[in-house]
């Protein structure tokens, strides 16, 4: 029962912050382990969907600082998420995909805390209470830190639609 | 980059989410009007956080389903399994065998006579080591009498003895 209500969260949670499918697999796998081991631990008086989230995202963020090999493996954008929406119009969405495509690979260029916070906000939708909760983090560093997030990708979409631009005159 | 520009900055995630004070709004909107930088940052905000709202969950695979079913079926990990190292075995061999004298000895219903079996081993063992003792003073004692003539006969070996014509 865990596993059909969490494991999906756990996943996309972990895909989107490390950008890589495989990682991503290994590392709800292990997460679960760390959820069945503190289970104990678990106070009542808490939401159990925010602790859970809560204990991936600390596990996210520590494998990140021990590893910080996502950076260079952000790249399984097109593959997955172009399947997972196989039937809308594919003319209509490249443009968005273009854009989304960028942002995701951008996002290795944020610090695991901010790159959690903008996630959390943009692409999971939480309300910043509920994120500030999950990090631990006062509400005013939360929302500093999803403007410094979101100011950075929208530097680096700016920038590469430029570039593309710049090329065929090239 | 301008002061101006560095403030308005921090603005406008929250102008975004119409989160400012109608003064703040105001003076975003003010700004935005003359700087082009800003205001197409702001639309690139914008795009971003739109971008990342359709960003869609993926499905979890069956084969991460059927590993994640696994889990619960797995030993879970003991907190004495230090107890199962190689090293420990003697250790715990010889703690066992204690642990089994003792409690022979403890439930016996002659343990009186066994008290009495190991006090009197104790005595005779105490009583030959004395002895032992004794005669090995009285061997040394012996030896230092004879102390002068053993040197004098060592001193006096011919180890190079020669025939004599």
């Amino acid at each position: 029962m865990l596993i059909d209500t969490y494991s999906r969260r756990i996943f996309n949670l972990a895909y989107q912050f490390t950008g890589s499918y495989e990682t991503s697999e290994d590392l709800t796998q292990e997460i679960f382990i760390k959820v069945y081991s503190s289970l104990h631990k678990y106070d009542c008086s808490r939401n159990f969907g925010s602790w859970i989230t809560t204990l991936s995202r600390n596990y996210l963020i520590d494998h990140y600082r021990k590893t910080k090999l996502e950076k260079k493996q952000r790249t399984d954008f097109n593959e997955h998420m172009l399947d997972s929406e196989g039937k809308t119009d594919p003319e209509k969405t490249i443009i968005k995909k273009q854009n989304q495509k960028i942002i995701w690979e951008g996002m290795s260029s944020l610090n695991a805390d901010v790159r959690m916070a903008v996630i959390l906000r943009d692409i999971q939708g939480k309300k910043y209470e509920d994120i500030a909760e999950i990090m631990a983090s006062p509400l005013g560093t939360v929302k500093s830190r999803v403007n410094r997030g979101r100011t950075q990708l929208a530097k680096i979409l700016k920038e590469e639609k430029e570039n593309e631009n710049e090329m065929p005159e090239n | 980059m301008k002061m101006k520009c560095r403030k308005i900055e921090k603005l406008l995630s929250p102008y975004l989410e119409t989160e400012l004070s109608l003064e703040e709004k105001a003076l975003v909107e003010n700004h935005i009007k003359e700087c082009p930088k800003c205001s197409d940052l702001l639309s690139s905000m914008r795009e971003v956080r739109n971008s990342m709202a359709q960003i869609p969950e993926i499905d979890v695979s069956p084969s991460l389903m059927r590993r994640l079913y696994e889990i619960p079926n797995k030993k879970p990990k003991r907190s004495f399994d230090f107890l199962l190292k190689p090293a420990l075995q003697p250790i715990l061999a010889a703690a066992m065998v204690l642990i089994t004298v003792i409690s022979l000895y403890s439930v016996n219903p002659e343990r009186e006579q066994i008290n009495r079996f190991i006090n009197q081993h104790i005595h005779i063992g105490y009583s030959r080591a004395e002895r032992l003792y004794a005669r090995a003073e009285s061997l040394t004692n012996t030896l230092t009498g004879y102390k002068e003539s053993i040197l004098f006969s060592i001193k006096n070996i011919d180890f190079f003895w020669e025939k004599n014509d």
